[in-house]
């Protein structure tokens, strides 16, 4: 009887052992991939979601700006002011698939502010989109504003990614028919006359597609990247 | 010896495995902490983005459905029109508040003016204080003005002592879902009151005003070009040339609390005004050159003022034509008001004005510039809520290039847009005749005595061959050609009023008029011709403070 007992308690064979060690390193192994997988998952999608909060902050001011362009027109005073007035906004007065330029009062304080926000491809840390704000200078033209008005560009962008064939700023009509922005549209005039200025009255939205890349991933098989689009109606054009 | 030895083993297993398990536990609720603490932050930024994104256009919503209502025979027209002066203690009248709750909240005088600050009550008016309205005082005692002295402008209405009590200053108005869709209802926008003032000269920020010359409580008006400073209690309709009261429309909305997050409140403010009659100068009105070729009839005299004592008809009316060498009609138009020069080719006319009969001297105005009418804008205007003629246009469109390019709409004849009234030249009675706003996409042709009454948009070039009576205004983008009135006796009452051609340099690019044409200018024909559109949104901005 205790010979009995003895031999069943005497411990796993080698064999016992070997296939015990290889079944739990399948198992430890397939639990740790699943691991791994999801970590992966989780880094991209942090990343993303930063770059989205990144960009969506951006459109936000973007389409904000945007809205108030044009705020106070030279009609709310009377005509008494001209373009060139601290008082007076001309809108969107420069667009180009890289370049907006607008004067709105943004703040609320009556005066002017020259607004311009800029892709700049560059090399590092751009390419990257930029935007300059500063209030208007009294007396000059809103084209001649950032000659005699320098203003320091600040990066609210980092990490963009041109995307051929994607321009970063569009415009379209009242009927959402693309305006063509393959030459610049840049105001020069005050003439209400002036063709440049009327093309821009009929700008009735302008959109803005952002395309972020973060790093690769942590296999590193692709680097993780996010677009996004924005429109906003310029009620005063 | 086999118990001792199994209960030190079996009691070194179960504690390790216990350790092992509490730590997974514990591992395992942290990440699930972290996992809902990040989840949770990014649901609240989330919320708080479209929540107030949502807010926006709810404000936006409220003064866009408000300024719908202040059309021409809309349901707050005649409350707005009624508001003569500015905002003044005991005066109800001329602040309207169009109040929109849901189901479950309810918003009256009080909700706007209670309480001392937003956290206390959201639904607070704290904008007023902003606007400065010089006959608003504080509350408190003694009575000051808002404005203050440096200009400057003064910190949000708290409410209490800052406003005056609800009962002495403005009127609340409620309505009802044909108006305001959802209001009193659970689905009722978000926008909670909209408050519906004329606009003052002193606009309070940086000590600006419309008009320097004019005290701070006068009125503005707009007169189709740009706003002008009255006194307070003058009607801008009475003016010459006619005017509208410019109305500001300040809205707030609310979104409701989601959970911690408190609803975001954002709040837009809009100028709006009627356009005034667009009254064009003279019975010819072009950016482009003129020629005159064949034969033609110009009269500058309107048509429809003539006061003259003699020779009442079987109406009890006074004819034009019955005036002694037009007595008493109004004589302050010219007969061609044009951005290039008149040139006569061939032909000879009658012209008539108070300047003169030479059409190329004159009696017209010549080569103005800068040229006041921005065509582009004005169709833009119009052609919202005008019919669009049933015409197969072909091509496209492209306004801006050098020469432009427009669509093609053909040659449409015997064509009636409305009805052009009988008995003229004696003019007919509003109501006796219907008049239309027809918008035509391209060029156009018009041919066999087209007919109508109101104003014809041509988004493009207009010819007309073969006679026209027309009653009103002809705003068209481009060229002009006018060949063939087919003797009727007057062509058109009213006035031609044609852009584009910029780049004209020689005659072919003319506006051509000639053939037997015959236009008499008219007032009345043009007067009403803004009747039943929504007021024109001058300026929008979002309020930030």
């Amino acid at each position: 009887m205790p010979t009995k007992s003895n031999s069943r308690s005497s411990g796993f064979s080698l064999v016992e052992l070997i296939i015990v060690v290889f079944l739990l390193s399948i198992v430890v192994g397939g639990i740790f991939s699943q691991i791994e997988r999801a970590q992966v998952k989780y880094h991209v999608e942090d990343q993303k979601m930063d770059l989205t909060q990144q960009e969506r902050d951006f459109i936000d001011q973007f389409t904000r700006d945007l809205r108030q362009a044009g705020y106070p027109s030279p009609t709310q005073y009377g005509n008494r002011f001209d373009l060139s007035s601290q008082y007076t906004a001309v809108g969107v007065y420069y667009i180009s698939p890289t370049q907006v330029s607008m004067e709105a009062d943004v703040d609320g304080d009556g005066i002017v502010d020259e607004i311009t926000y800029t892709f700049d491809n560059s090399a590092a840390p751009c390419p990257c989109l930029r935007r300059a704000s500063a209030p208007k200078q009294d007396g000059v033209m809103p084209w001649n504003q950032a000659a005699a008005n320098p203003t320091t560009p600040y990066t609210e962008v980092q990490g963009l990614v041109a995307v051929a064939g994607q321009p970063v700023f569009t415009a379209s009509d009242q009927n959402g028919s693309s305006v063509s922005l393959a030459t610049p549209i840049s105001l020069s005039s005050g003439s209400l006359t002036d063709s440049t200025y009327q093309l821009l009255k009929t700008i009735k939205n302008v959109g803005i597609t952002v395309t972020t890349q973060g790093n690769k991933d942590p296999d590193g098989r692709k680097v993780i990247q996010v677009t996004m689009t924005g429109m906003a109606r310029l009620p005063n054009n | 010896m086999r118990f001792s030895r199994n209960r030190k083993s079996g009691s070194g297993e179960r504690g390790i495995a216990l350790m092992i398990a509490l730590l997974a536990i514990v591992l395992l609720a942290c990440i699930g902490v972290a996992l809902m603490y990040m989840a949770d932050t990014e649901n609240s930024i989330n919320n708080n983005y479209r929540d107030s994104q949502r807010a926006y256009f709810a404000a936006r919503a409220g003064a866009e459905n408000v300024r719908v209502l202040l059309a021409q025979g809309g349901t707050l027209n005649a409350q707005a029109a009624a508001m003569i002066g500015m905002p003044t203690p005991g005066t109800l009248t001329n602040v309207l508040y169009v109040l929109n709750p849901n189901a479950t909240e309810t918003i009256n005088s009080n909700t706007i003016i209670s309480g001392t600050s937003v956290a206390d009550n959201a639904y607070i008016d704290d904008e007023l204080c902003q606007e400065q309205f010089v006959n608003l005082v504080n509350g408190g005692s003694p009575l000051t003005p808002m404005v203050t002295a440096a200009g400057s402008p003064p910190p949000p209405c708290a409410g209490g002592g800052h406003i005056p009590a609800a009962t002495t200053y403005f009127t609340p108005v409620t309505l009802t879902t044909a108006d305001v869709p959802g209001t009193g209802n659970a689905n009722s926008l978000d926008f909670k009151w909209v408050r519906i003032t004329n606009k003052q000269n002193y606009m309070g920020l940086v000590n600006q005003k419309v008009d320097t010359a004019a005290s701070n409580d006068s009125k503005i008006c707009w007169n189709g070009t740009k706003e002008i400073a009255v006194p307070p209690t003058t009607d801008c309709t009475t003016l010459t040339p006619v005017a509208e009261p410019v109305w500001l429309l300040t809205s707030l909305a609310l979104t409701s609390k989601v959970g911690n997050n408190p609803g975001s409140r954002r709040m837009v403010q809009t100028e709006v005004a009627l356009n005034p009659p667009l009254m064009a100068p003279a019975p010819i009105s072009t950016q482009a050159p003129v020629q005159l070729q064949g034969s033609f009839i110009l009269d500058a005299y309107d048509n429809c003022t003539c006061t003259c004592a003699s020779l009442p008809d079987s109406h009890g009316n006074i004819s034009y034509s019955d005036c002694p060498n037009k007595a008493g009609c109004n004589k302050t138009a010219h007969a061609i008001f044009t951005g290039g020069s008149v040139n006569v080719n061939g032909g000879a006319g009658n012209t008539t004005s108070a300047f003169g009969n030479d059409p190329t001297g004159n009696a017209s105005i010549q080569n103005v510039d800068p040229w006041p009418y921005n065509i582009d804008d004005l169709i833009t205007q119009y052609k919202a809520g005008a019919q669009i003629a049933p015409y197969s246009c072909t091509g496209t469109a492209s306004f801006f290039t050098a020469p432009p390019t427009y669509k093609n709409c053909g040659t449409q004849s015997s064509q009636n847009f409305g009805t052009y009234p009988s008995g003229l030249p004696v003019e007919p009675l509003p109501g006796t005749f219907t008049s239309v706003t027809e918008y035509v996409p391209g060029s156009v042709k018009l041919t066999s005595a087209a007919t109508g009454s109101g104003i014809l948009i041509v988004d493009g070039d207009l010819e007309i061959n073969g006679g026209l009576n027309w009653y009103g205004l002809l705003l068209v983008r481009g060229k002009v050609s006018f060949t063939g009135g087919a003797g009727q006796d007057v062509n058109l009452y009213g006035s031609v009023l044609a852009g584009q051609d910029v780049n004209a340099t020689d005659q072919a690019q003319s506006d051509n008029f000639g053939g037997s044409i015959n236009f008499h200018w008219d007032v009345c024909a043009m007067k009403n011709l803004n009747s039943g559109r929504p007021p024109r949104m001058l300026a929008t901005h979002e309020l930030a403070f």
